[in-house]
């Protein structure tokens, strides 16, 4: 049932079809829904661009690997994702205390830094940290 | 004013012995209105009124619904379905979920505004109430409860583009019977008893006293006592300052009178030195009626102003008529008039001797013929006709002098001598004897009439002028100051007859503002009582109690005092609390208020009263919410989900509702329950939606859920058990901060320490079953990716593994 290997953007597809899910449907349970689906849009983004740069992610614990993806992102984009997903991952886990997220908001900043990162030769430029 | 309290004032008016039946009155006629106290003052007396019954508490009314559209947060309508008794609710939703647009929009419903915007944020909430998805249909609605009546619906709705004061309110009963909220005495009970509270209304306790003092005043019902004192106090200064600007003009005047150099205002700055002046003297003074030398002088001067003598003209006159007399008189006399006398009567003699002897003369004795007799006829008429003419001229001399005479003598003597007594001239005696001088000599005569004008004009001329002079003088100075003095007497006069009132309005002011007080800390103290055991609750682990809270103060000064003891020292409980204590007593004291018996509300809206709360004030609220809620429906709105955390740990019976919102502001609300039936819930949910969501969805957040079942049955396992046994609260979130994987969690549930995280799939065997132990791996491996077996057998499992979780408490 259901298939593995699904990239992140198709993840993110499926995280706005939650949100926009009709109001019978998932009422009240589409914020948490959508987390767990940008969590693992973020999670299947970090394990691709690692792999793809050597690295053997099989076994690694997905914290590690947000923070792991400094190697092969820009890193301000490597925070960033490392910040949303602990955030999605309170917003999953906590029934109430995750609320704060906004989790369309969450969505597109998870594409946003899934399609339209920062260039990684910009990491050598001190300036795009300011 | 309301009826109970007129009531317990007259007991008060009519037991006390001092208050006299004057001010009894005007306290009494306070309470009604301005006109009343008026009549009073006019004299009207007024029935003594007798005490009534007191009102008991009034029928409660409870939320069953509210429902909102195209208002605030909300876009689409959405209903929140309460349960209309009793109970603890909590709204529960992040910033920006639109969960505070159905307490702001009950509280615009019932109250046409939202204490939240008033003042500094009144121009956000003009241009914000109306949500931006759905701004055409704005509505909020509220289904209420009321013991012992027909459940009321109440419509508030706004058309397109209208201002949130253009507003149309429907009420009604089930049986569509309307009825207005007025009727109802909504507005004033919302006003005294207001049943939403606000965090910027917790926080005008510390940034506005004056504020805080007055809702809390306002519960006390003594807004209409203020009222009637209010009404006392505005006649009485309205005739203290009569009388102060009067005083003060009194005094004004009295200095001025005392710098013009004029009698009548010497006399007028004797009269005004004098508090109470003799004021139709002091008219008397200024009109000019008072008979005083002052007047008798300006009106002297007034005859000499219109001093007159005979023109030049007249005079030039009589001294024609003088020469022609004379010169007619001397004509007169040429003719020997003298002589005619004896003439006319030698020849009258002549003829009668003729007539008796017609002979002969008798003097040369021939005879008379009658040409003869006819000449001496001629002769006679000639001679009678001389002697006619000299009469004449000389009766016209005389004409002519007395004429002359009598105008020398019409000189204004009394003026002139009015004049010199005035002193204006000097002394006219002479001028005046010159005048009345006799003179025979024709000659004589004629140079007086050229004379007499020529020294008498200048004098006369003169005499004029120096009285208009000085009466222009004396006018000059004093009749601008009478004006001013005849204004203030006039008002003075309209004035007197009200001073006597100053005195009994001042009483009955005093007497009532007395027993304000009295009224006000004999309902004040249930209050202060309550709120401080509410502050007990609040205060676990707090080092200030909280002695008393008074209101003080008066005016720009008002505000709310609270004494305190930090570690046994005295101190202002304001100055010594952090945010998260003030807040706590800002509850403290606003929710008695909002339970006050005589309020027709019984429910609470409080929003966001958690902010800057430590954990322990959190589960003190928590408390102080149940215990409330065991009379009242309290409902509290939050973003902090630490409040729902200790209601869901200290397993106080609440309903918690989740507001989610979603873009184009479709705002979602319902209940939900602890975290661990809420996720297995949301399984179930979400594989329920498969054919809507898809199979890949399904099988990659169904586990997700699962797994998080899993741990919060796990956390709430070991926190039970380590609260059970006394730990602190804040040691236990560390435990389990600490263990961040579910073998960890699992481990403190079931073993209460992650040693023996190696243990658990064993254990899960022992205690359940394969199949248990093979879902919970599933999960594990699932929860970041997807599922590929049986989602529905993986939630019963799940449900199963949560179950026996929990039961290790």
């Amino acid at each position: 049932m259901g298939a593995t290997e699904i990239t992140a953007t198709q993840l993110l597809a499926n995280a706005d079809a939650v949100v926009s899910a009709g109001d019978a449907t998932l009422r009240g349970v589409w914020p948490r829904a959508a987390a767990a689906l940008t969590r693992q849009a973020l999670e299947t983004h970090a394990r691709t661009l690692l792999s793809k740069a050597g690295a053997r992610v099989e076994d690694v614990r997905f914290g590690a690997l947000m923070l792991a993806t400094q190697a092969v992102m820009h890193p301000t984009d490597a925070r960033e994702l490392s910040q949303l997903w602990s955030r999605l991952s309170e917003c999953l886990h906590d029934t109430e205390l995750g609320m704060a997220l906004d989790i369309p908001v969450a969505v597109a900043r998870a594409r946003a830094l899934i399609t339209n990162p920062r260039a990684v030769e910009a990491i050598a430029d001190p300036a795009d940290d300011e | 004013m309301e009826e109970s309290l007129r009531s317990e004032i007259m007991e008060a008016l009519l037991a006390d012995e001092d208050v006299d039946e004057l001010v009894s009155n005007l306290v009494d006629a306070a309470c009604e209105s301005d006109e009343a106290i008026a009549a009073v003052l006019n004299g009207e007396k007024r029935e003594p009124r007798k005490p009534s019954a007191r009102v008991g508490e009034p029928p409660g009314a409870y939320v069953e619904e509210i429902s909102v559209s195209g208002f605030r947060g909300v876009g689409p309508r959405v209903n929140l379905k309460l349960e209309p008794g009793p109970g603890l609710t909590v709204i529960f939703g992040r910033n920006g979920s639109g969960k505070s647009s159905f307490s702001e929009g009950l509280e615009t419903l019932l109250t046409g505004s939202c204490s939240r915007f008033i003042g500094r944020r009144s121009k956000l909430w003009e241009k914000g109430w109306r949500n931006l998805h759905n701004s055409d249909k704005a509505r909020v609605e509220a289904k209420l409860t009321i013991e012992g009546q027909q459940p009321l619906h109440i419509v508030r709705s706004w058309k397109k583009d209208a201002d949130l004061e253009e507003s149309q309110v429907d009420a009604r009963y089930a049986d569509k019977t309307e009825v207005t909220l007025e009727s109802l005495g909504f507005p004033q009970a919302l006003a005294e008893f207001r049943p939403f509270l606000s965090h910027p209304e917790l926080g005008a306790l510390v940034e506005e006293p004056s504020k805080a003092h007055d809702l809390l005043n306002q519960v006390l019902s003594l807004d209409e006592v203020v009222a009637a004192i209010a009404r006392l106090t505005k006649q009485r200064k309205e005739l203290s300052s009569t009388k102060r600007s009067l005083n003060a003009e009194r005094k004004q005047l009295r200095d001025a009178a005392e710098e013009l150099e004029d009698e009548r205002a010497g006399k007028c700055a004797k009269l005004l030195a004098k508090t109470k002046p003799d004021l139709d003297k002091l008219e008397g003074i200024v009109l000019g009626t008072q008979d005083d030398e002052a007047e008798t002088r300006l009106k002297n001067l007034g005859r000499v102003t219109k001093i007159a003598m005979p023109t030049n003209e007249e005079f030039e006159a009589a001294k024609t008529a003088l020469v022609e007399s004379k010169t007619a008189y001397e004509a007169a006399s040429t003719d020997a008039a003298e002589s005619h006398a004896s003439l006319i009567e030698v020849l009258t003699a002549a003829k009668t001797h003729l007539e008796q002897h017609a002979e002969e003369c008798p003097v040369c004795e021939r005879p008379m013929d009658a040409a003869k007799i006819t000449a001496v006829d001629e002769r006679l008429a000639s001679a009678k006709e001389a002697s006619t003419r000299f009469r004449e001229a000389k009766r016209g001399v005389r004409r002519a002098r007395d004429a002359a005479e009598t105008l020398c003598g019409r000189l204004p003597q009394k003026e002139l001598e009015l004049a010199f007594t005035l002193e204006l001239i000097e002394d006219p005696a002479p001028l005046l004897a010159y005048a009345k001088e006799k003179v025979e000599a024709h000659d004589e005569l004629l140079k007086k009439l050229e004379e007499l004008p020529k020294r008498a004009r200048p004098i006369v001329d003169a005499s004029a002028v120096a009285a208009r002079e000085a009466a222009e003088k004396i006018e000059s100075v004093f009749r601008p100051f009478a004006t001013t003095v005849a204004a203030y007497i006039s008002r003075a006069k309209t004035f007197e007859p009200r001073l006597p009132h100053l005195k009994p309005l001042d009483s009955a002011e005093k007497w009532l503002d007395a027993r304000r007080e009295i009224l006000r800390d004999a309902r004040f103290d249930p209050i202060v009582d309550r709120a401080k055991e509410i502050w007990a609750m609040l205060s676990a682990q707090s080092f200030v109690s909280l002695d008393d809270i008074s209101l003080a103060g008066k005016k720009n000064q008002r505000r709310v005092e609270f004494s305190a003891h930090v570690d046994n020292n005295e101190a202002e409980a304001l100055s010594v609390m952090s945010q998260g204590e003030l807040n706590a007593l800002a509850l403290s004291i606003f929710i008695p208020r909002m339970c006050h018996a005589s309020s027709p509300f019984r429910f609470l809206v409080i929003d966001d009263p958690v902010q800057a709360m430590d954990p322990h004030k959190v589960d003190g609220l928590a408390r102080v919410l149940d215990e409330v809620a065991r009379t009242r429906q309290v409902i509290v709105l939050t973003h902090d989900g630490r409040l729902v955390s200790a209601i869901r740990r200290l397993q106080i019976n609440a309903t918690v509702h989740q507001v989610t919102r979603r873009p184009e502001s479709v705002v979602d609300v319902r209940v939900t329950h602890e975290a661990v039936t809420q996720l297995i819930d949301d399984a179930w949910q979400v594989l329920g939606s498969e054919s809507e969501l898809g199979e890949d969805v399904c099988a990659r957040v169904v586990p997700a859920f699962c797994r998080a079942a899993i741990d919060a049955a796990c956390e709430e396992a070991f926190r039970r058990r380590r609260l059970k046994r006394g730990d602190e609260h804040e040691e236990v979130e560390k435990v389990l901060a600490k263990s961040r994987t579910t073998h960890a969690k699992a481990a403190l549930a079931m073993f209460d320490d992650t040693k023996h995280t190696g243990d658990v799939k064993a254990e899960l065997t022992k205690e359940l079953s394969e199949a248990t132990t093979t879902a919970y791996i599933g999960v594990l491996r699932a929860a970041h990716g997807s599922y590929e077996g049986d989602l529905r057998a993986l939630i019963g499992e799940t449900k199963k593994l949560t179950k026996f979780l929990r039961g290790r408490a």
